[in-house]
Formats: C-alpha cells, structure tokens, sequence
C-alpha cells in the first residue's frame, strides 16, 4: 500500500513537471491530479485505520513519504531560486594568492636591506678615510726640535747651564795651577753651543 | 599588487630615512676619541697623518690641501711631550720669536675646562705663504699638550668657529 503511495506521488511529480513543460493540457493535468490525490487520501484513510486498529506495518507511514516527498520538493525549489536569483561573488583567485604573498615577502626583505644598504653607505661617506691629507705643522717647529736633545727641558736647562758656565769660568783662573781643571770649561762651551 | 609596492616603497623610505637621520646627526660634528683626549671636530674635516713628532691626532680641512705642498692649511694638531709646562712653553718661545719667520700676536692664560691653559697666537711666514697659528697649552700630570690651530692668515678668522669646537669640546678622559 505504501508503495502505491510512493508510486502515486512520483505521478503527481511527474505530472508537474508536464504540466510546467507544457506537455499535457490544463484540464487534464486537474482531472488527473484530483484523482491521484483521491487515491493518495484513500490510502493514507486505509493507513490511518490500520495504526489505530495497532497493526504494525513493516514499512514508514505513507505520511513519512508524503512529508519526504514535500521537503525534497522544497529543497529542488530553494536550490533552483538559489540557482536562477543568487549569484555566487566573482571567485576570488585564491591561487595565485600564495605566490603573490611571497613575492611580497621578497620584495619586502629586499627594501628593508636595500634600505639599510643605503643607509649604511650615506653613514660610510661620513666616516675618515685617515692619511689622505698630510699636515706638518708643529707647536714645537723643527729648527726647535732640532735641539730638543739639549731642549727637552730647555729653558731651565740652557738657563743652568748659563749660569753654570758663568759660575765656572771665574773658578777656572783662581785654580790654573791644577791639571784637570782644563777639562770643565770645555763643557759648558759645548753647551752653548747647543 | 598596488597596495604592496606603497607599502615597500613606504618602508624602504623609513629605512633609507632612519639612515639618513643618523647621518644628518653625525653631520654636526664627528668625535676623535682616543690617547686620553676626546673633542669633537667638523664633519667636513677629516682626520690627517701628521708629520709632526709627539702628534696624537691631526684633524685638517681637506679642502685646505695645498696642491703644490700636498700639505693641508687649515688644520688643529694635537701634541703632547712629558715636561714642565711653563719651562717648556718659556723655552719653546724663546727659540721660536728668536726666528724671525715667526711674529708673536699675542698670549695669555686661559681656562680650558677645569685646566688653565696659556695660549699663544703668532704669524708663521715660510716664504710667500703667511700662516696664523694659535697654540695652547695646558698641563696634565707629568705631560704637557698642545693643542695648535693653523690656518692661512686670510682664512684663521673664518675658521675660528671650527677651531672653536675642536677646543671647547676638548676634554681629557681616562
């Protein structure tokens, strides 16, 4: 019984779809819906007996096919309004997405060293390059220095040594008669020299 | 694709901008550090190989470079010798004004930080070339520096703002 149910529903689907496509006439497709549905009530009447009589059927109640048989009908409808009014957005190429985001990466460490190459270089162009200009001014000029071995501590050296001179040189006539006196002025000569 | 080239553009030129930064800092004025001295220095003069005895450092103009001496004329040379100062700076102007390429300008005590110092400006005349120099003197421990400022004499008073830094950012560390 059950089956027959099935099988008059898939009629009364096939029957839509004649009607939709404009194989049968208007008139017809009434008739025989209306009988279809008759018979459908009548096996459904029968199956509703027989639930409350308690028989068992071994198969689903007619109403589990007829409630299957709605919901298919209304996921073909949302699915074919969802198909003709819903337009997917533009895909997005996700592709070539990754490629682009390395390249990116690259390009990205790429200026950073660039960038710091660069800053490095302005920064070396600042830095000495020591002995490319020569200079050979002294505080202590060369005809000085010349003398530093006497000089190093010239002023109270020479100073001295003037003095010295001085001091000896009245002590070298009150000893003529000594030997070795003659060596001691010979000194300070040299210094004054220097 | 558009937004990643501003971007890179963007932070290359933040890069290029922080080095450049850096850079204009440093343009001020360069530092020598170094044998117990540290002063600062223009940024467009460099650091030069003296061929003075007891140099410590030399910073010269380069643009100052006489082609046909190959010498540099505007210049600070910094020297140092163990001595008594007053002895040594007595002495070294005694035989110096004894020439008579040298002329004496002036001289006078200074303070230089915590140091006083003697200063001593005098006219250096090596055949057609006049030369201006400025020394000072100041002693440390057992040793005597001398800081000596050189420049044309057309050219010293143009470079007394550089000599100027050279001496007032001259300090003894260590």
């Amino acid at each position: 019984m059950i089956k027959k149910g099935r099988e008059l529903l898939r009629r009364l689907k096939d029957l839509e779809k004649d009607r939709q496509e404009g194989r049968i006439s208007e008139s017809k497709y009434r008739m025989l819906k209306r009988e279809y549905q008759r018979e459908l009530e009548a096996i459904e009447v029968a199956e509703r007996i027989k639930r409350m009589q308690g028989r068992s059927t071994s198969e689903k109640p007619l109403d589990h096919w007829i409630e299957k048989a709605k919901e298919e009908e209304e996921t073909r409808e949302k699915e074919e309004l969802v198909k003709k009014y819903v337009k997917k957005p533009a895909t997005v190429e996700k592709k070539p997405q990754a490629p682009f985001k390395v390249l990116g990466l690259i390009l990205l460490a790429l200026a950073f060293f660039i960038g710091s190459g660069f800053g490095l270089y302005l920064l070396n162009l600042s830095q000495d390059q020591t002995g490319n200009v020569l200079v050979n001014e002294s505080a202590f000029p060369t005809f000085t220095t010349n003398n530093t071995s006497t000089t190093t501590n010239y002023v109270p050296e020479t100073t001295s040594h003037y003095n010295t001179t001085r001091y000896y040189e009245p002590t070298t006539p009150t000893t003529p008669t000594t030997p070795t006196t003659p060596t001691t002025p010979s000194e300070p000569a040299t210094n004054t020299s220097g | 694709m558009k937004k990643g080239i501003v971007i890179i553009f963007i932070l290359m030129a933040m890069v290029t901008v922080a080095g450049c930064t850096s850079q204009s800092n440093e343009e001020k004025n360069k530092r020598f550090t170094g044998d117990n001295i540290t002063f600062e220095y223009p940024a467009d003069w460099v650091i030069a190989n003296s061929q003075a005895n007891d140099t410590i450092v030399a910073v010269a103009d380069p643009e100052s470079v006489n082609p046909q001496t190959g010498y540099a004329q505007t210049l600070v040379v910094i020297q140092k010798r163990e001595g008594d100062l007053y002895q040594m700076y007595n002495g070294n102007y005694a035989i110096l004004f004894n020439n008579s390429s040298y002329q004496r300008i002036s001289e006078g005590n200074i303070t230089l930080g915590s140091f006083q110092a003697l200063e001593n400006t005098y006219l250096v005349t090596e055949g057609d070339v006049k030369k201006k120099q400025m020394a000072i003197w100041i002693q440390r421990g057992e040793e005597v520096y001398v800081i000596l400022c050189s420049a044309l004499v057309s050219e010293f008073d143009k470079e007394k703002a550089n000599f100027d830094i050279i001496i007032n950012s001259f300090k003894f560390v260590g």
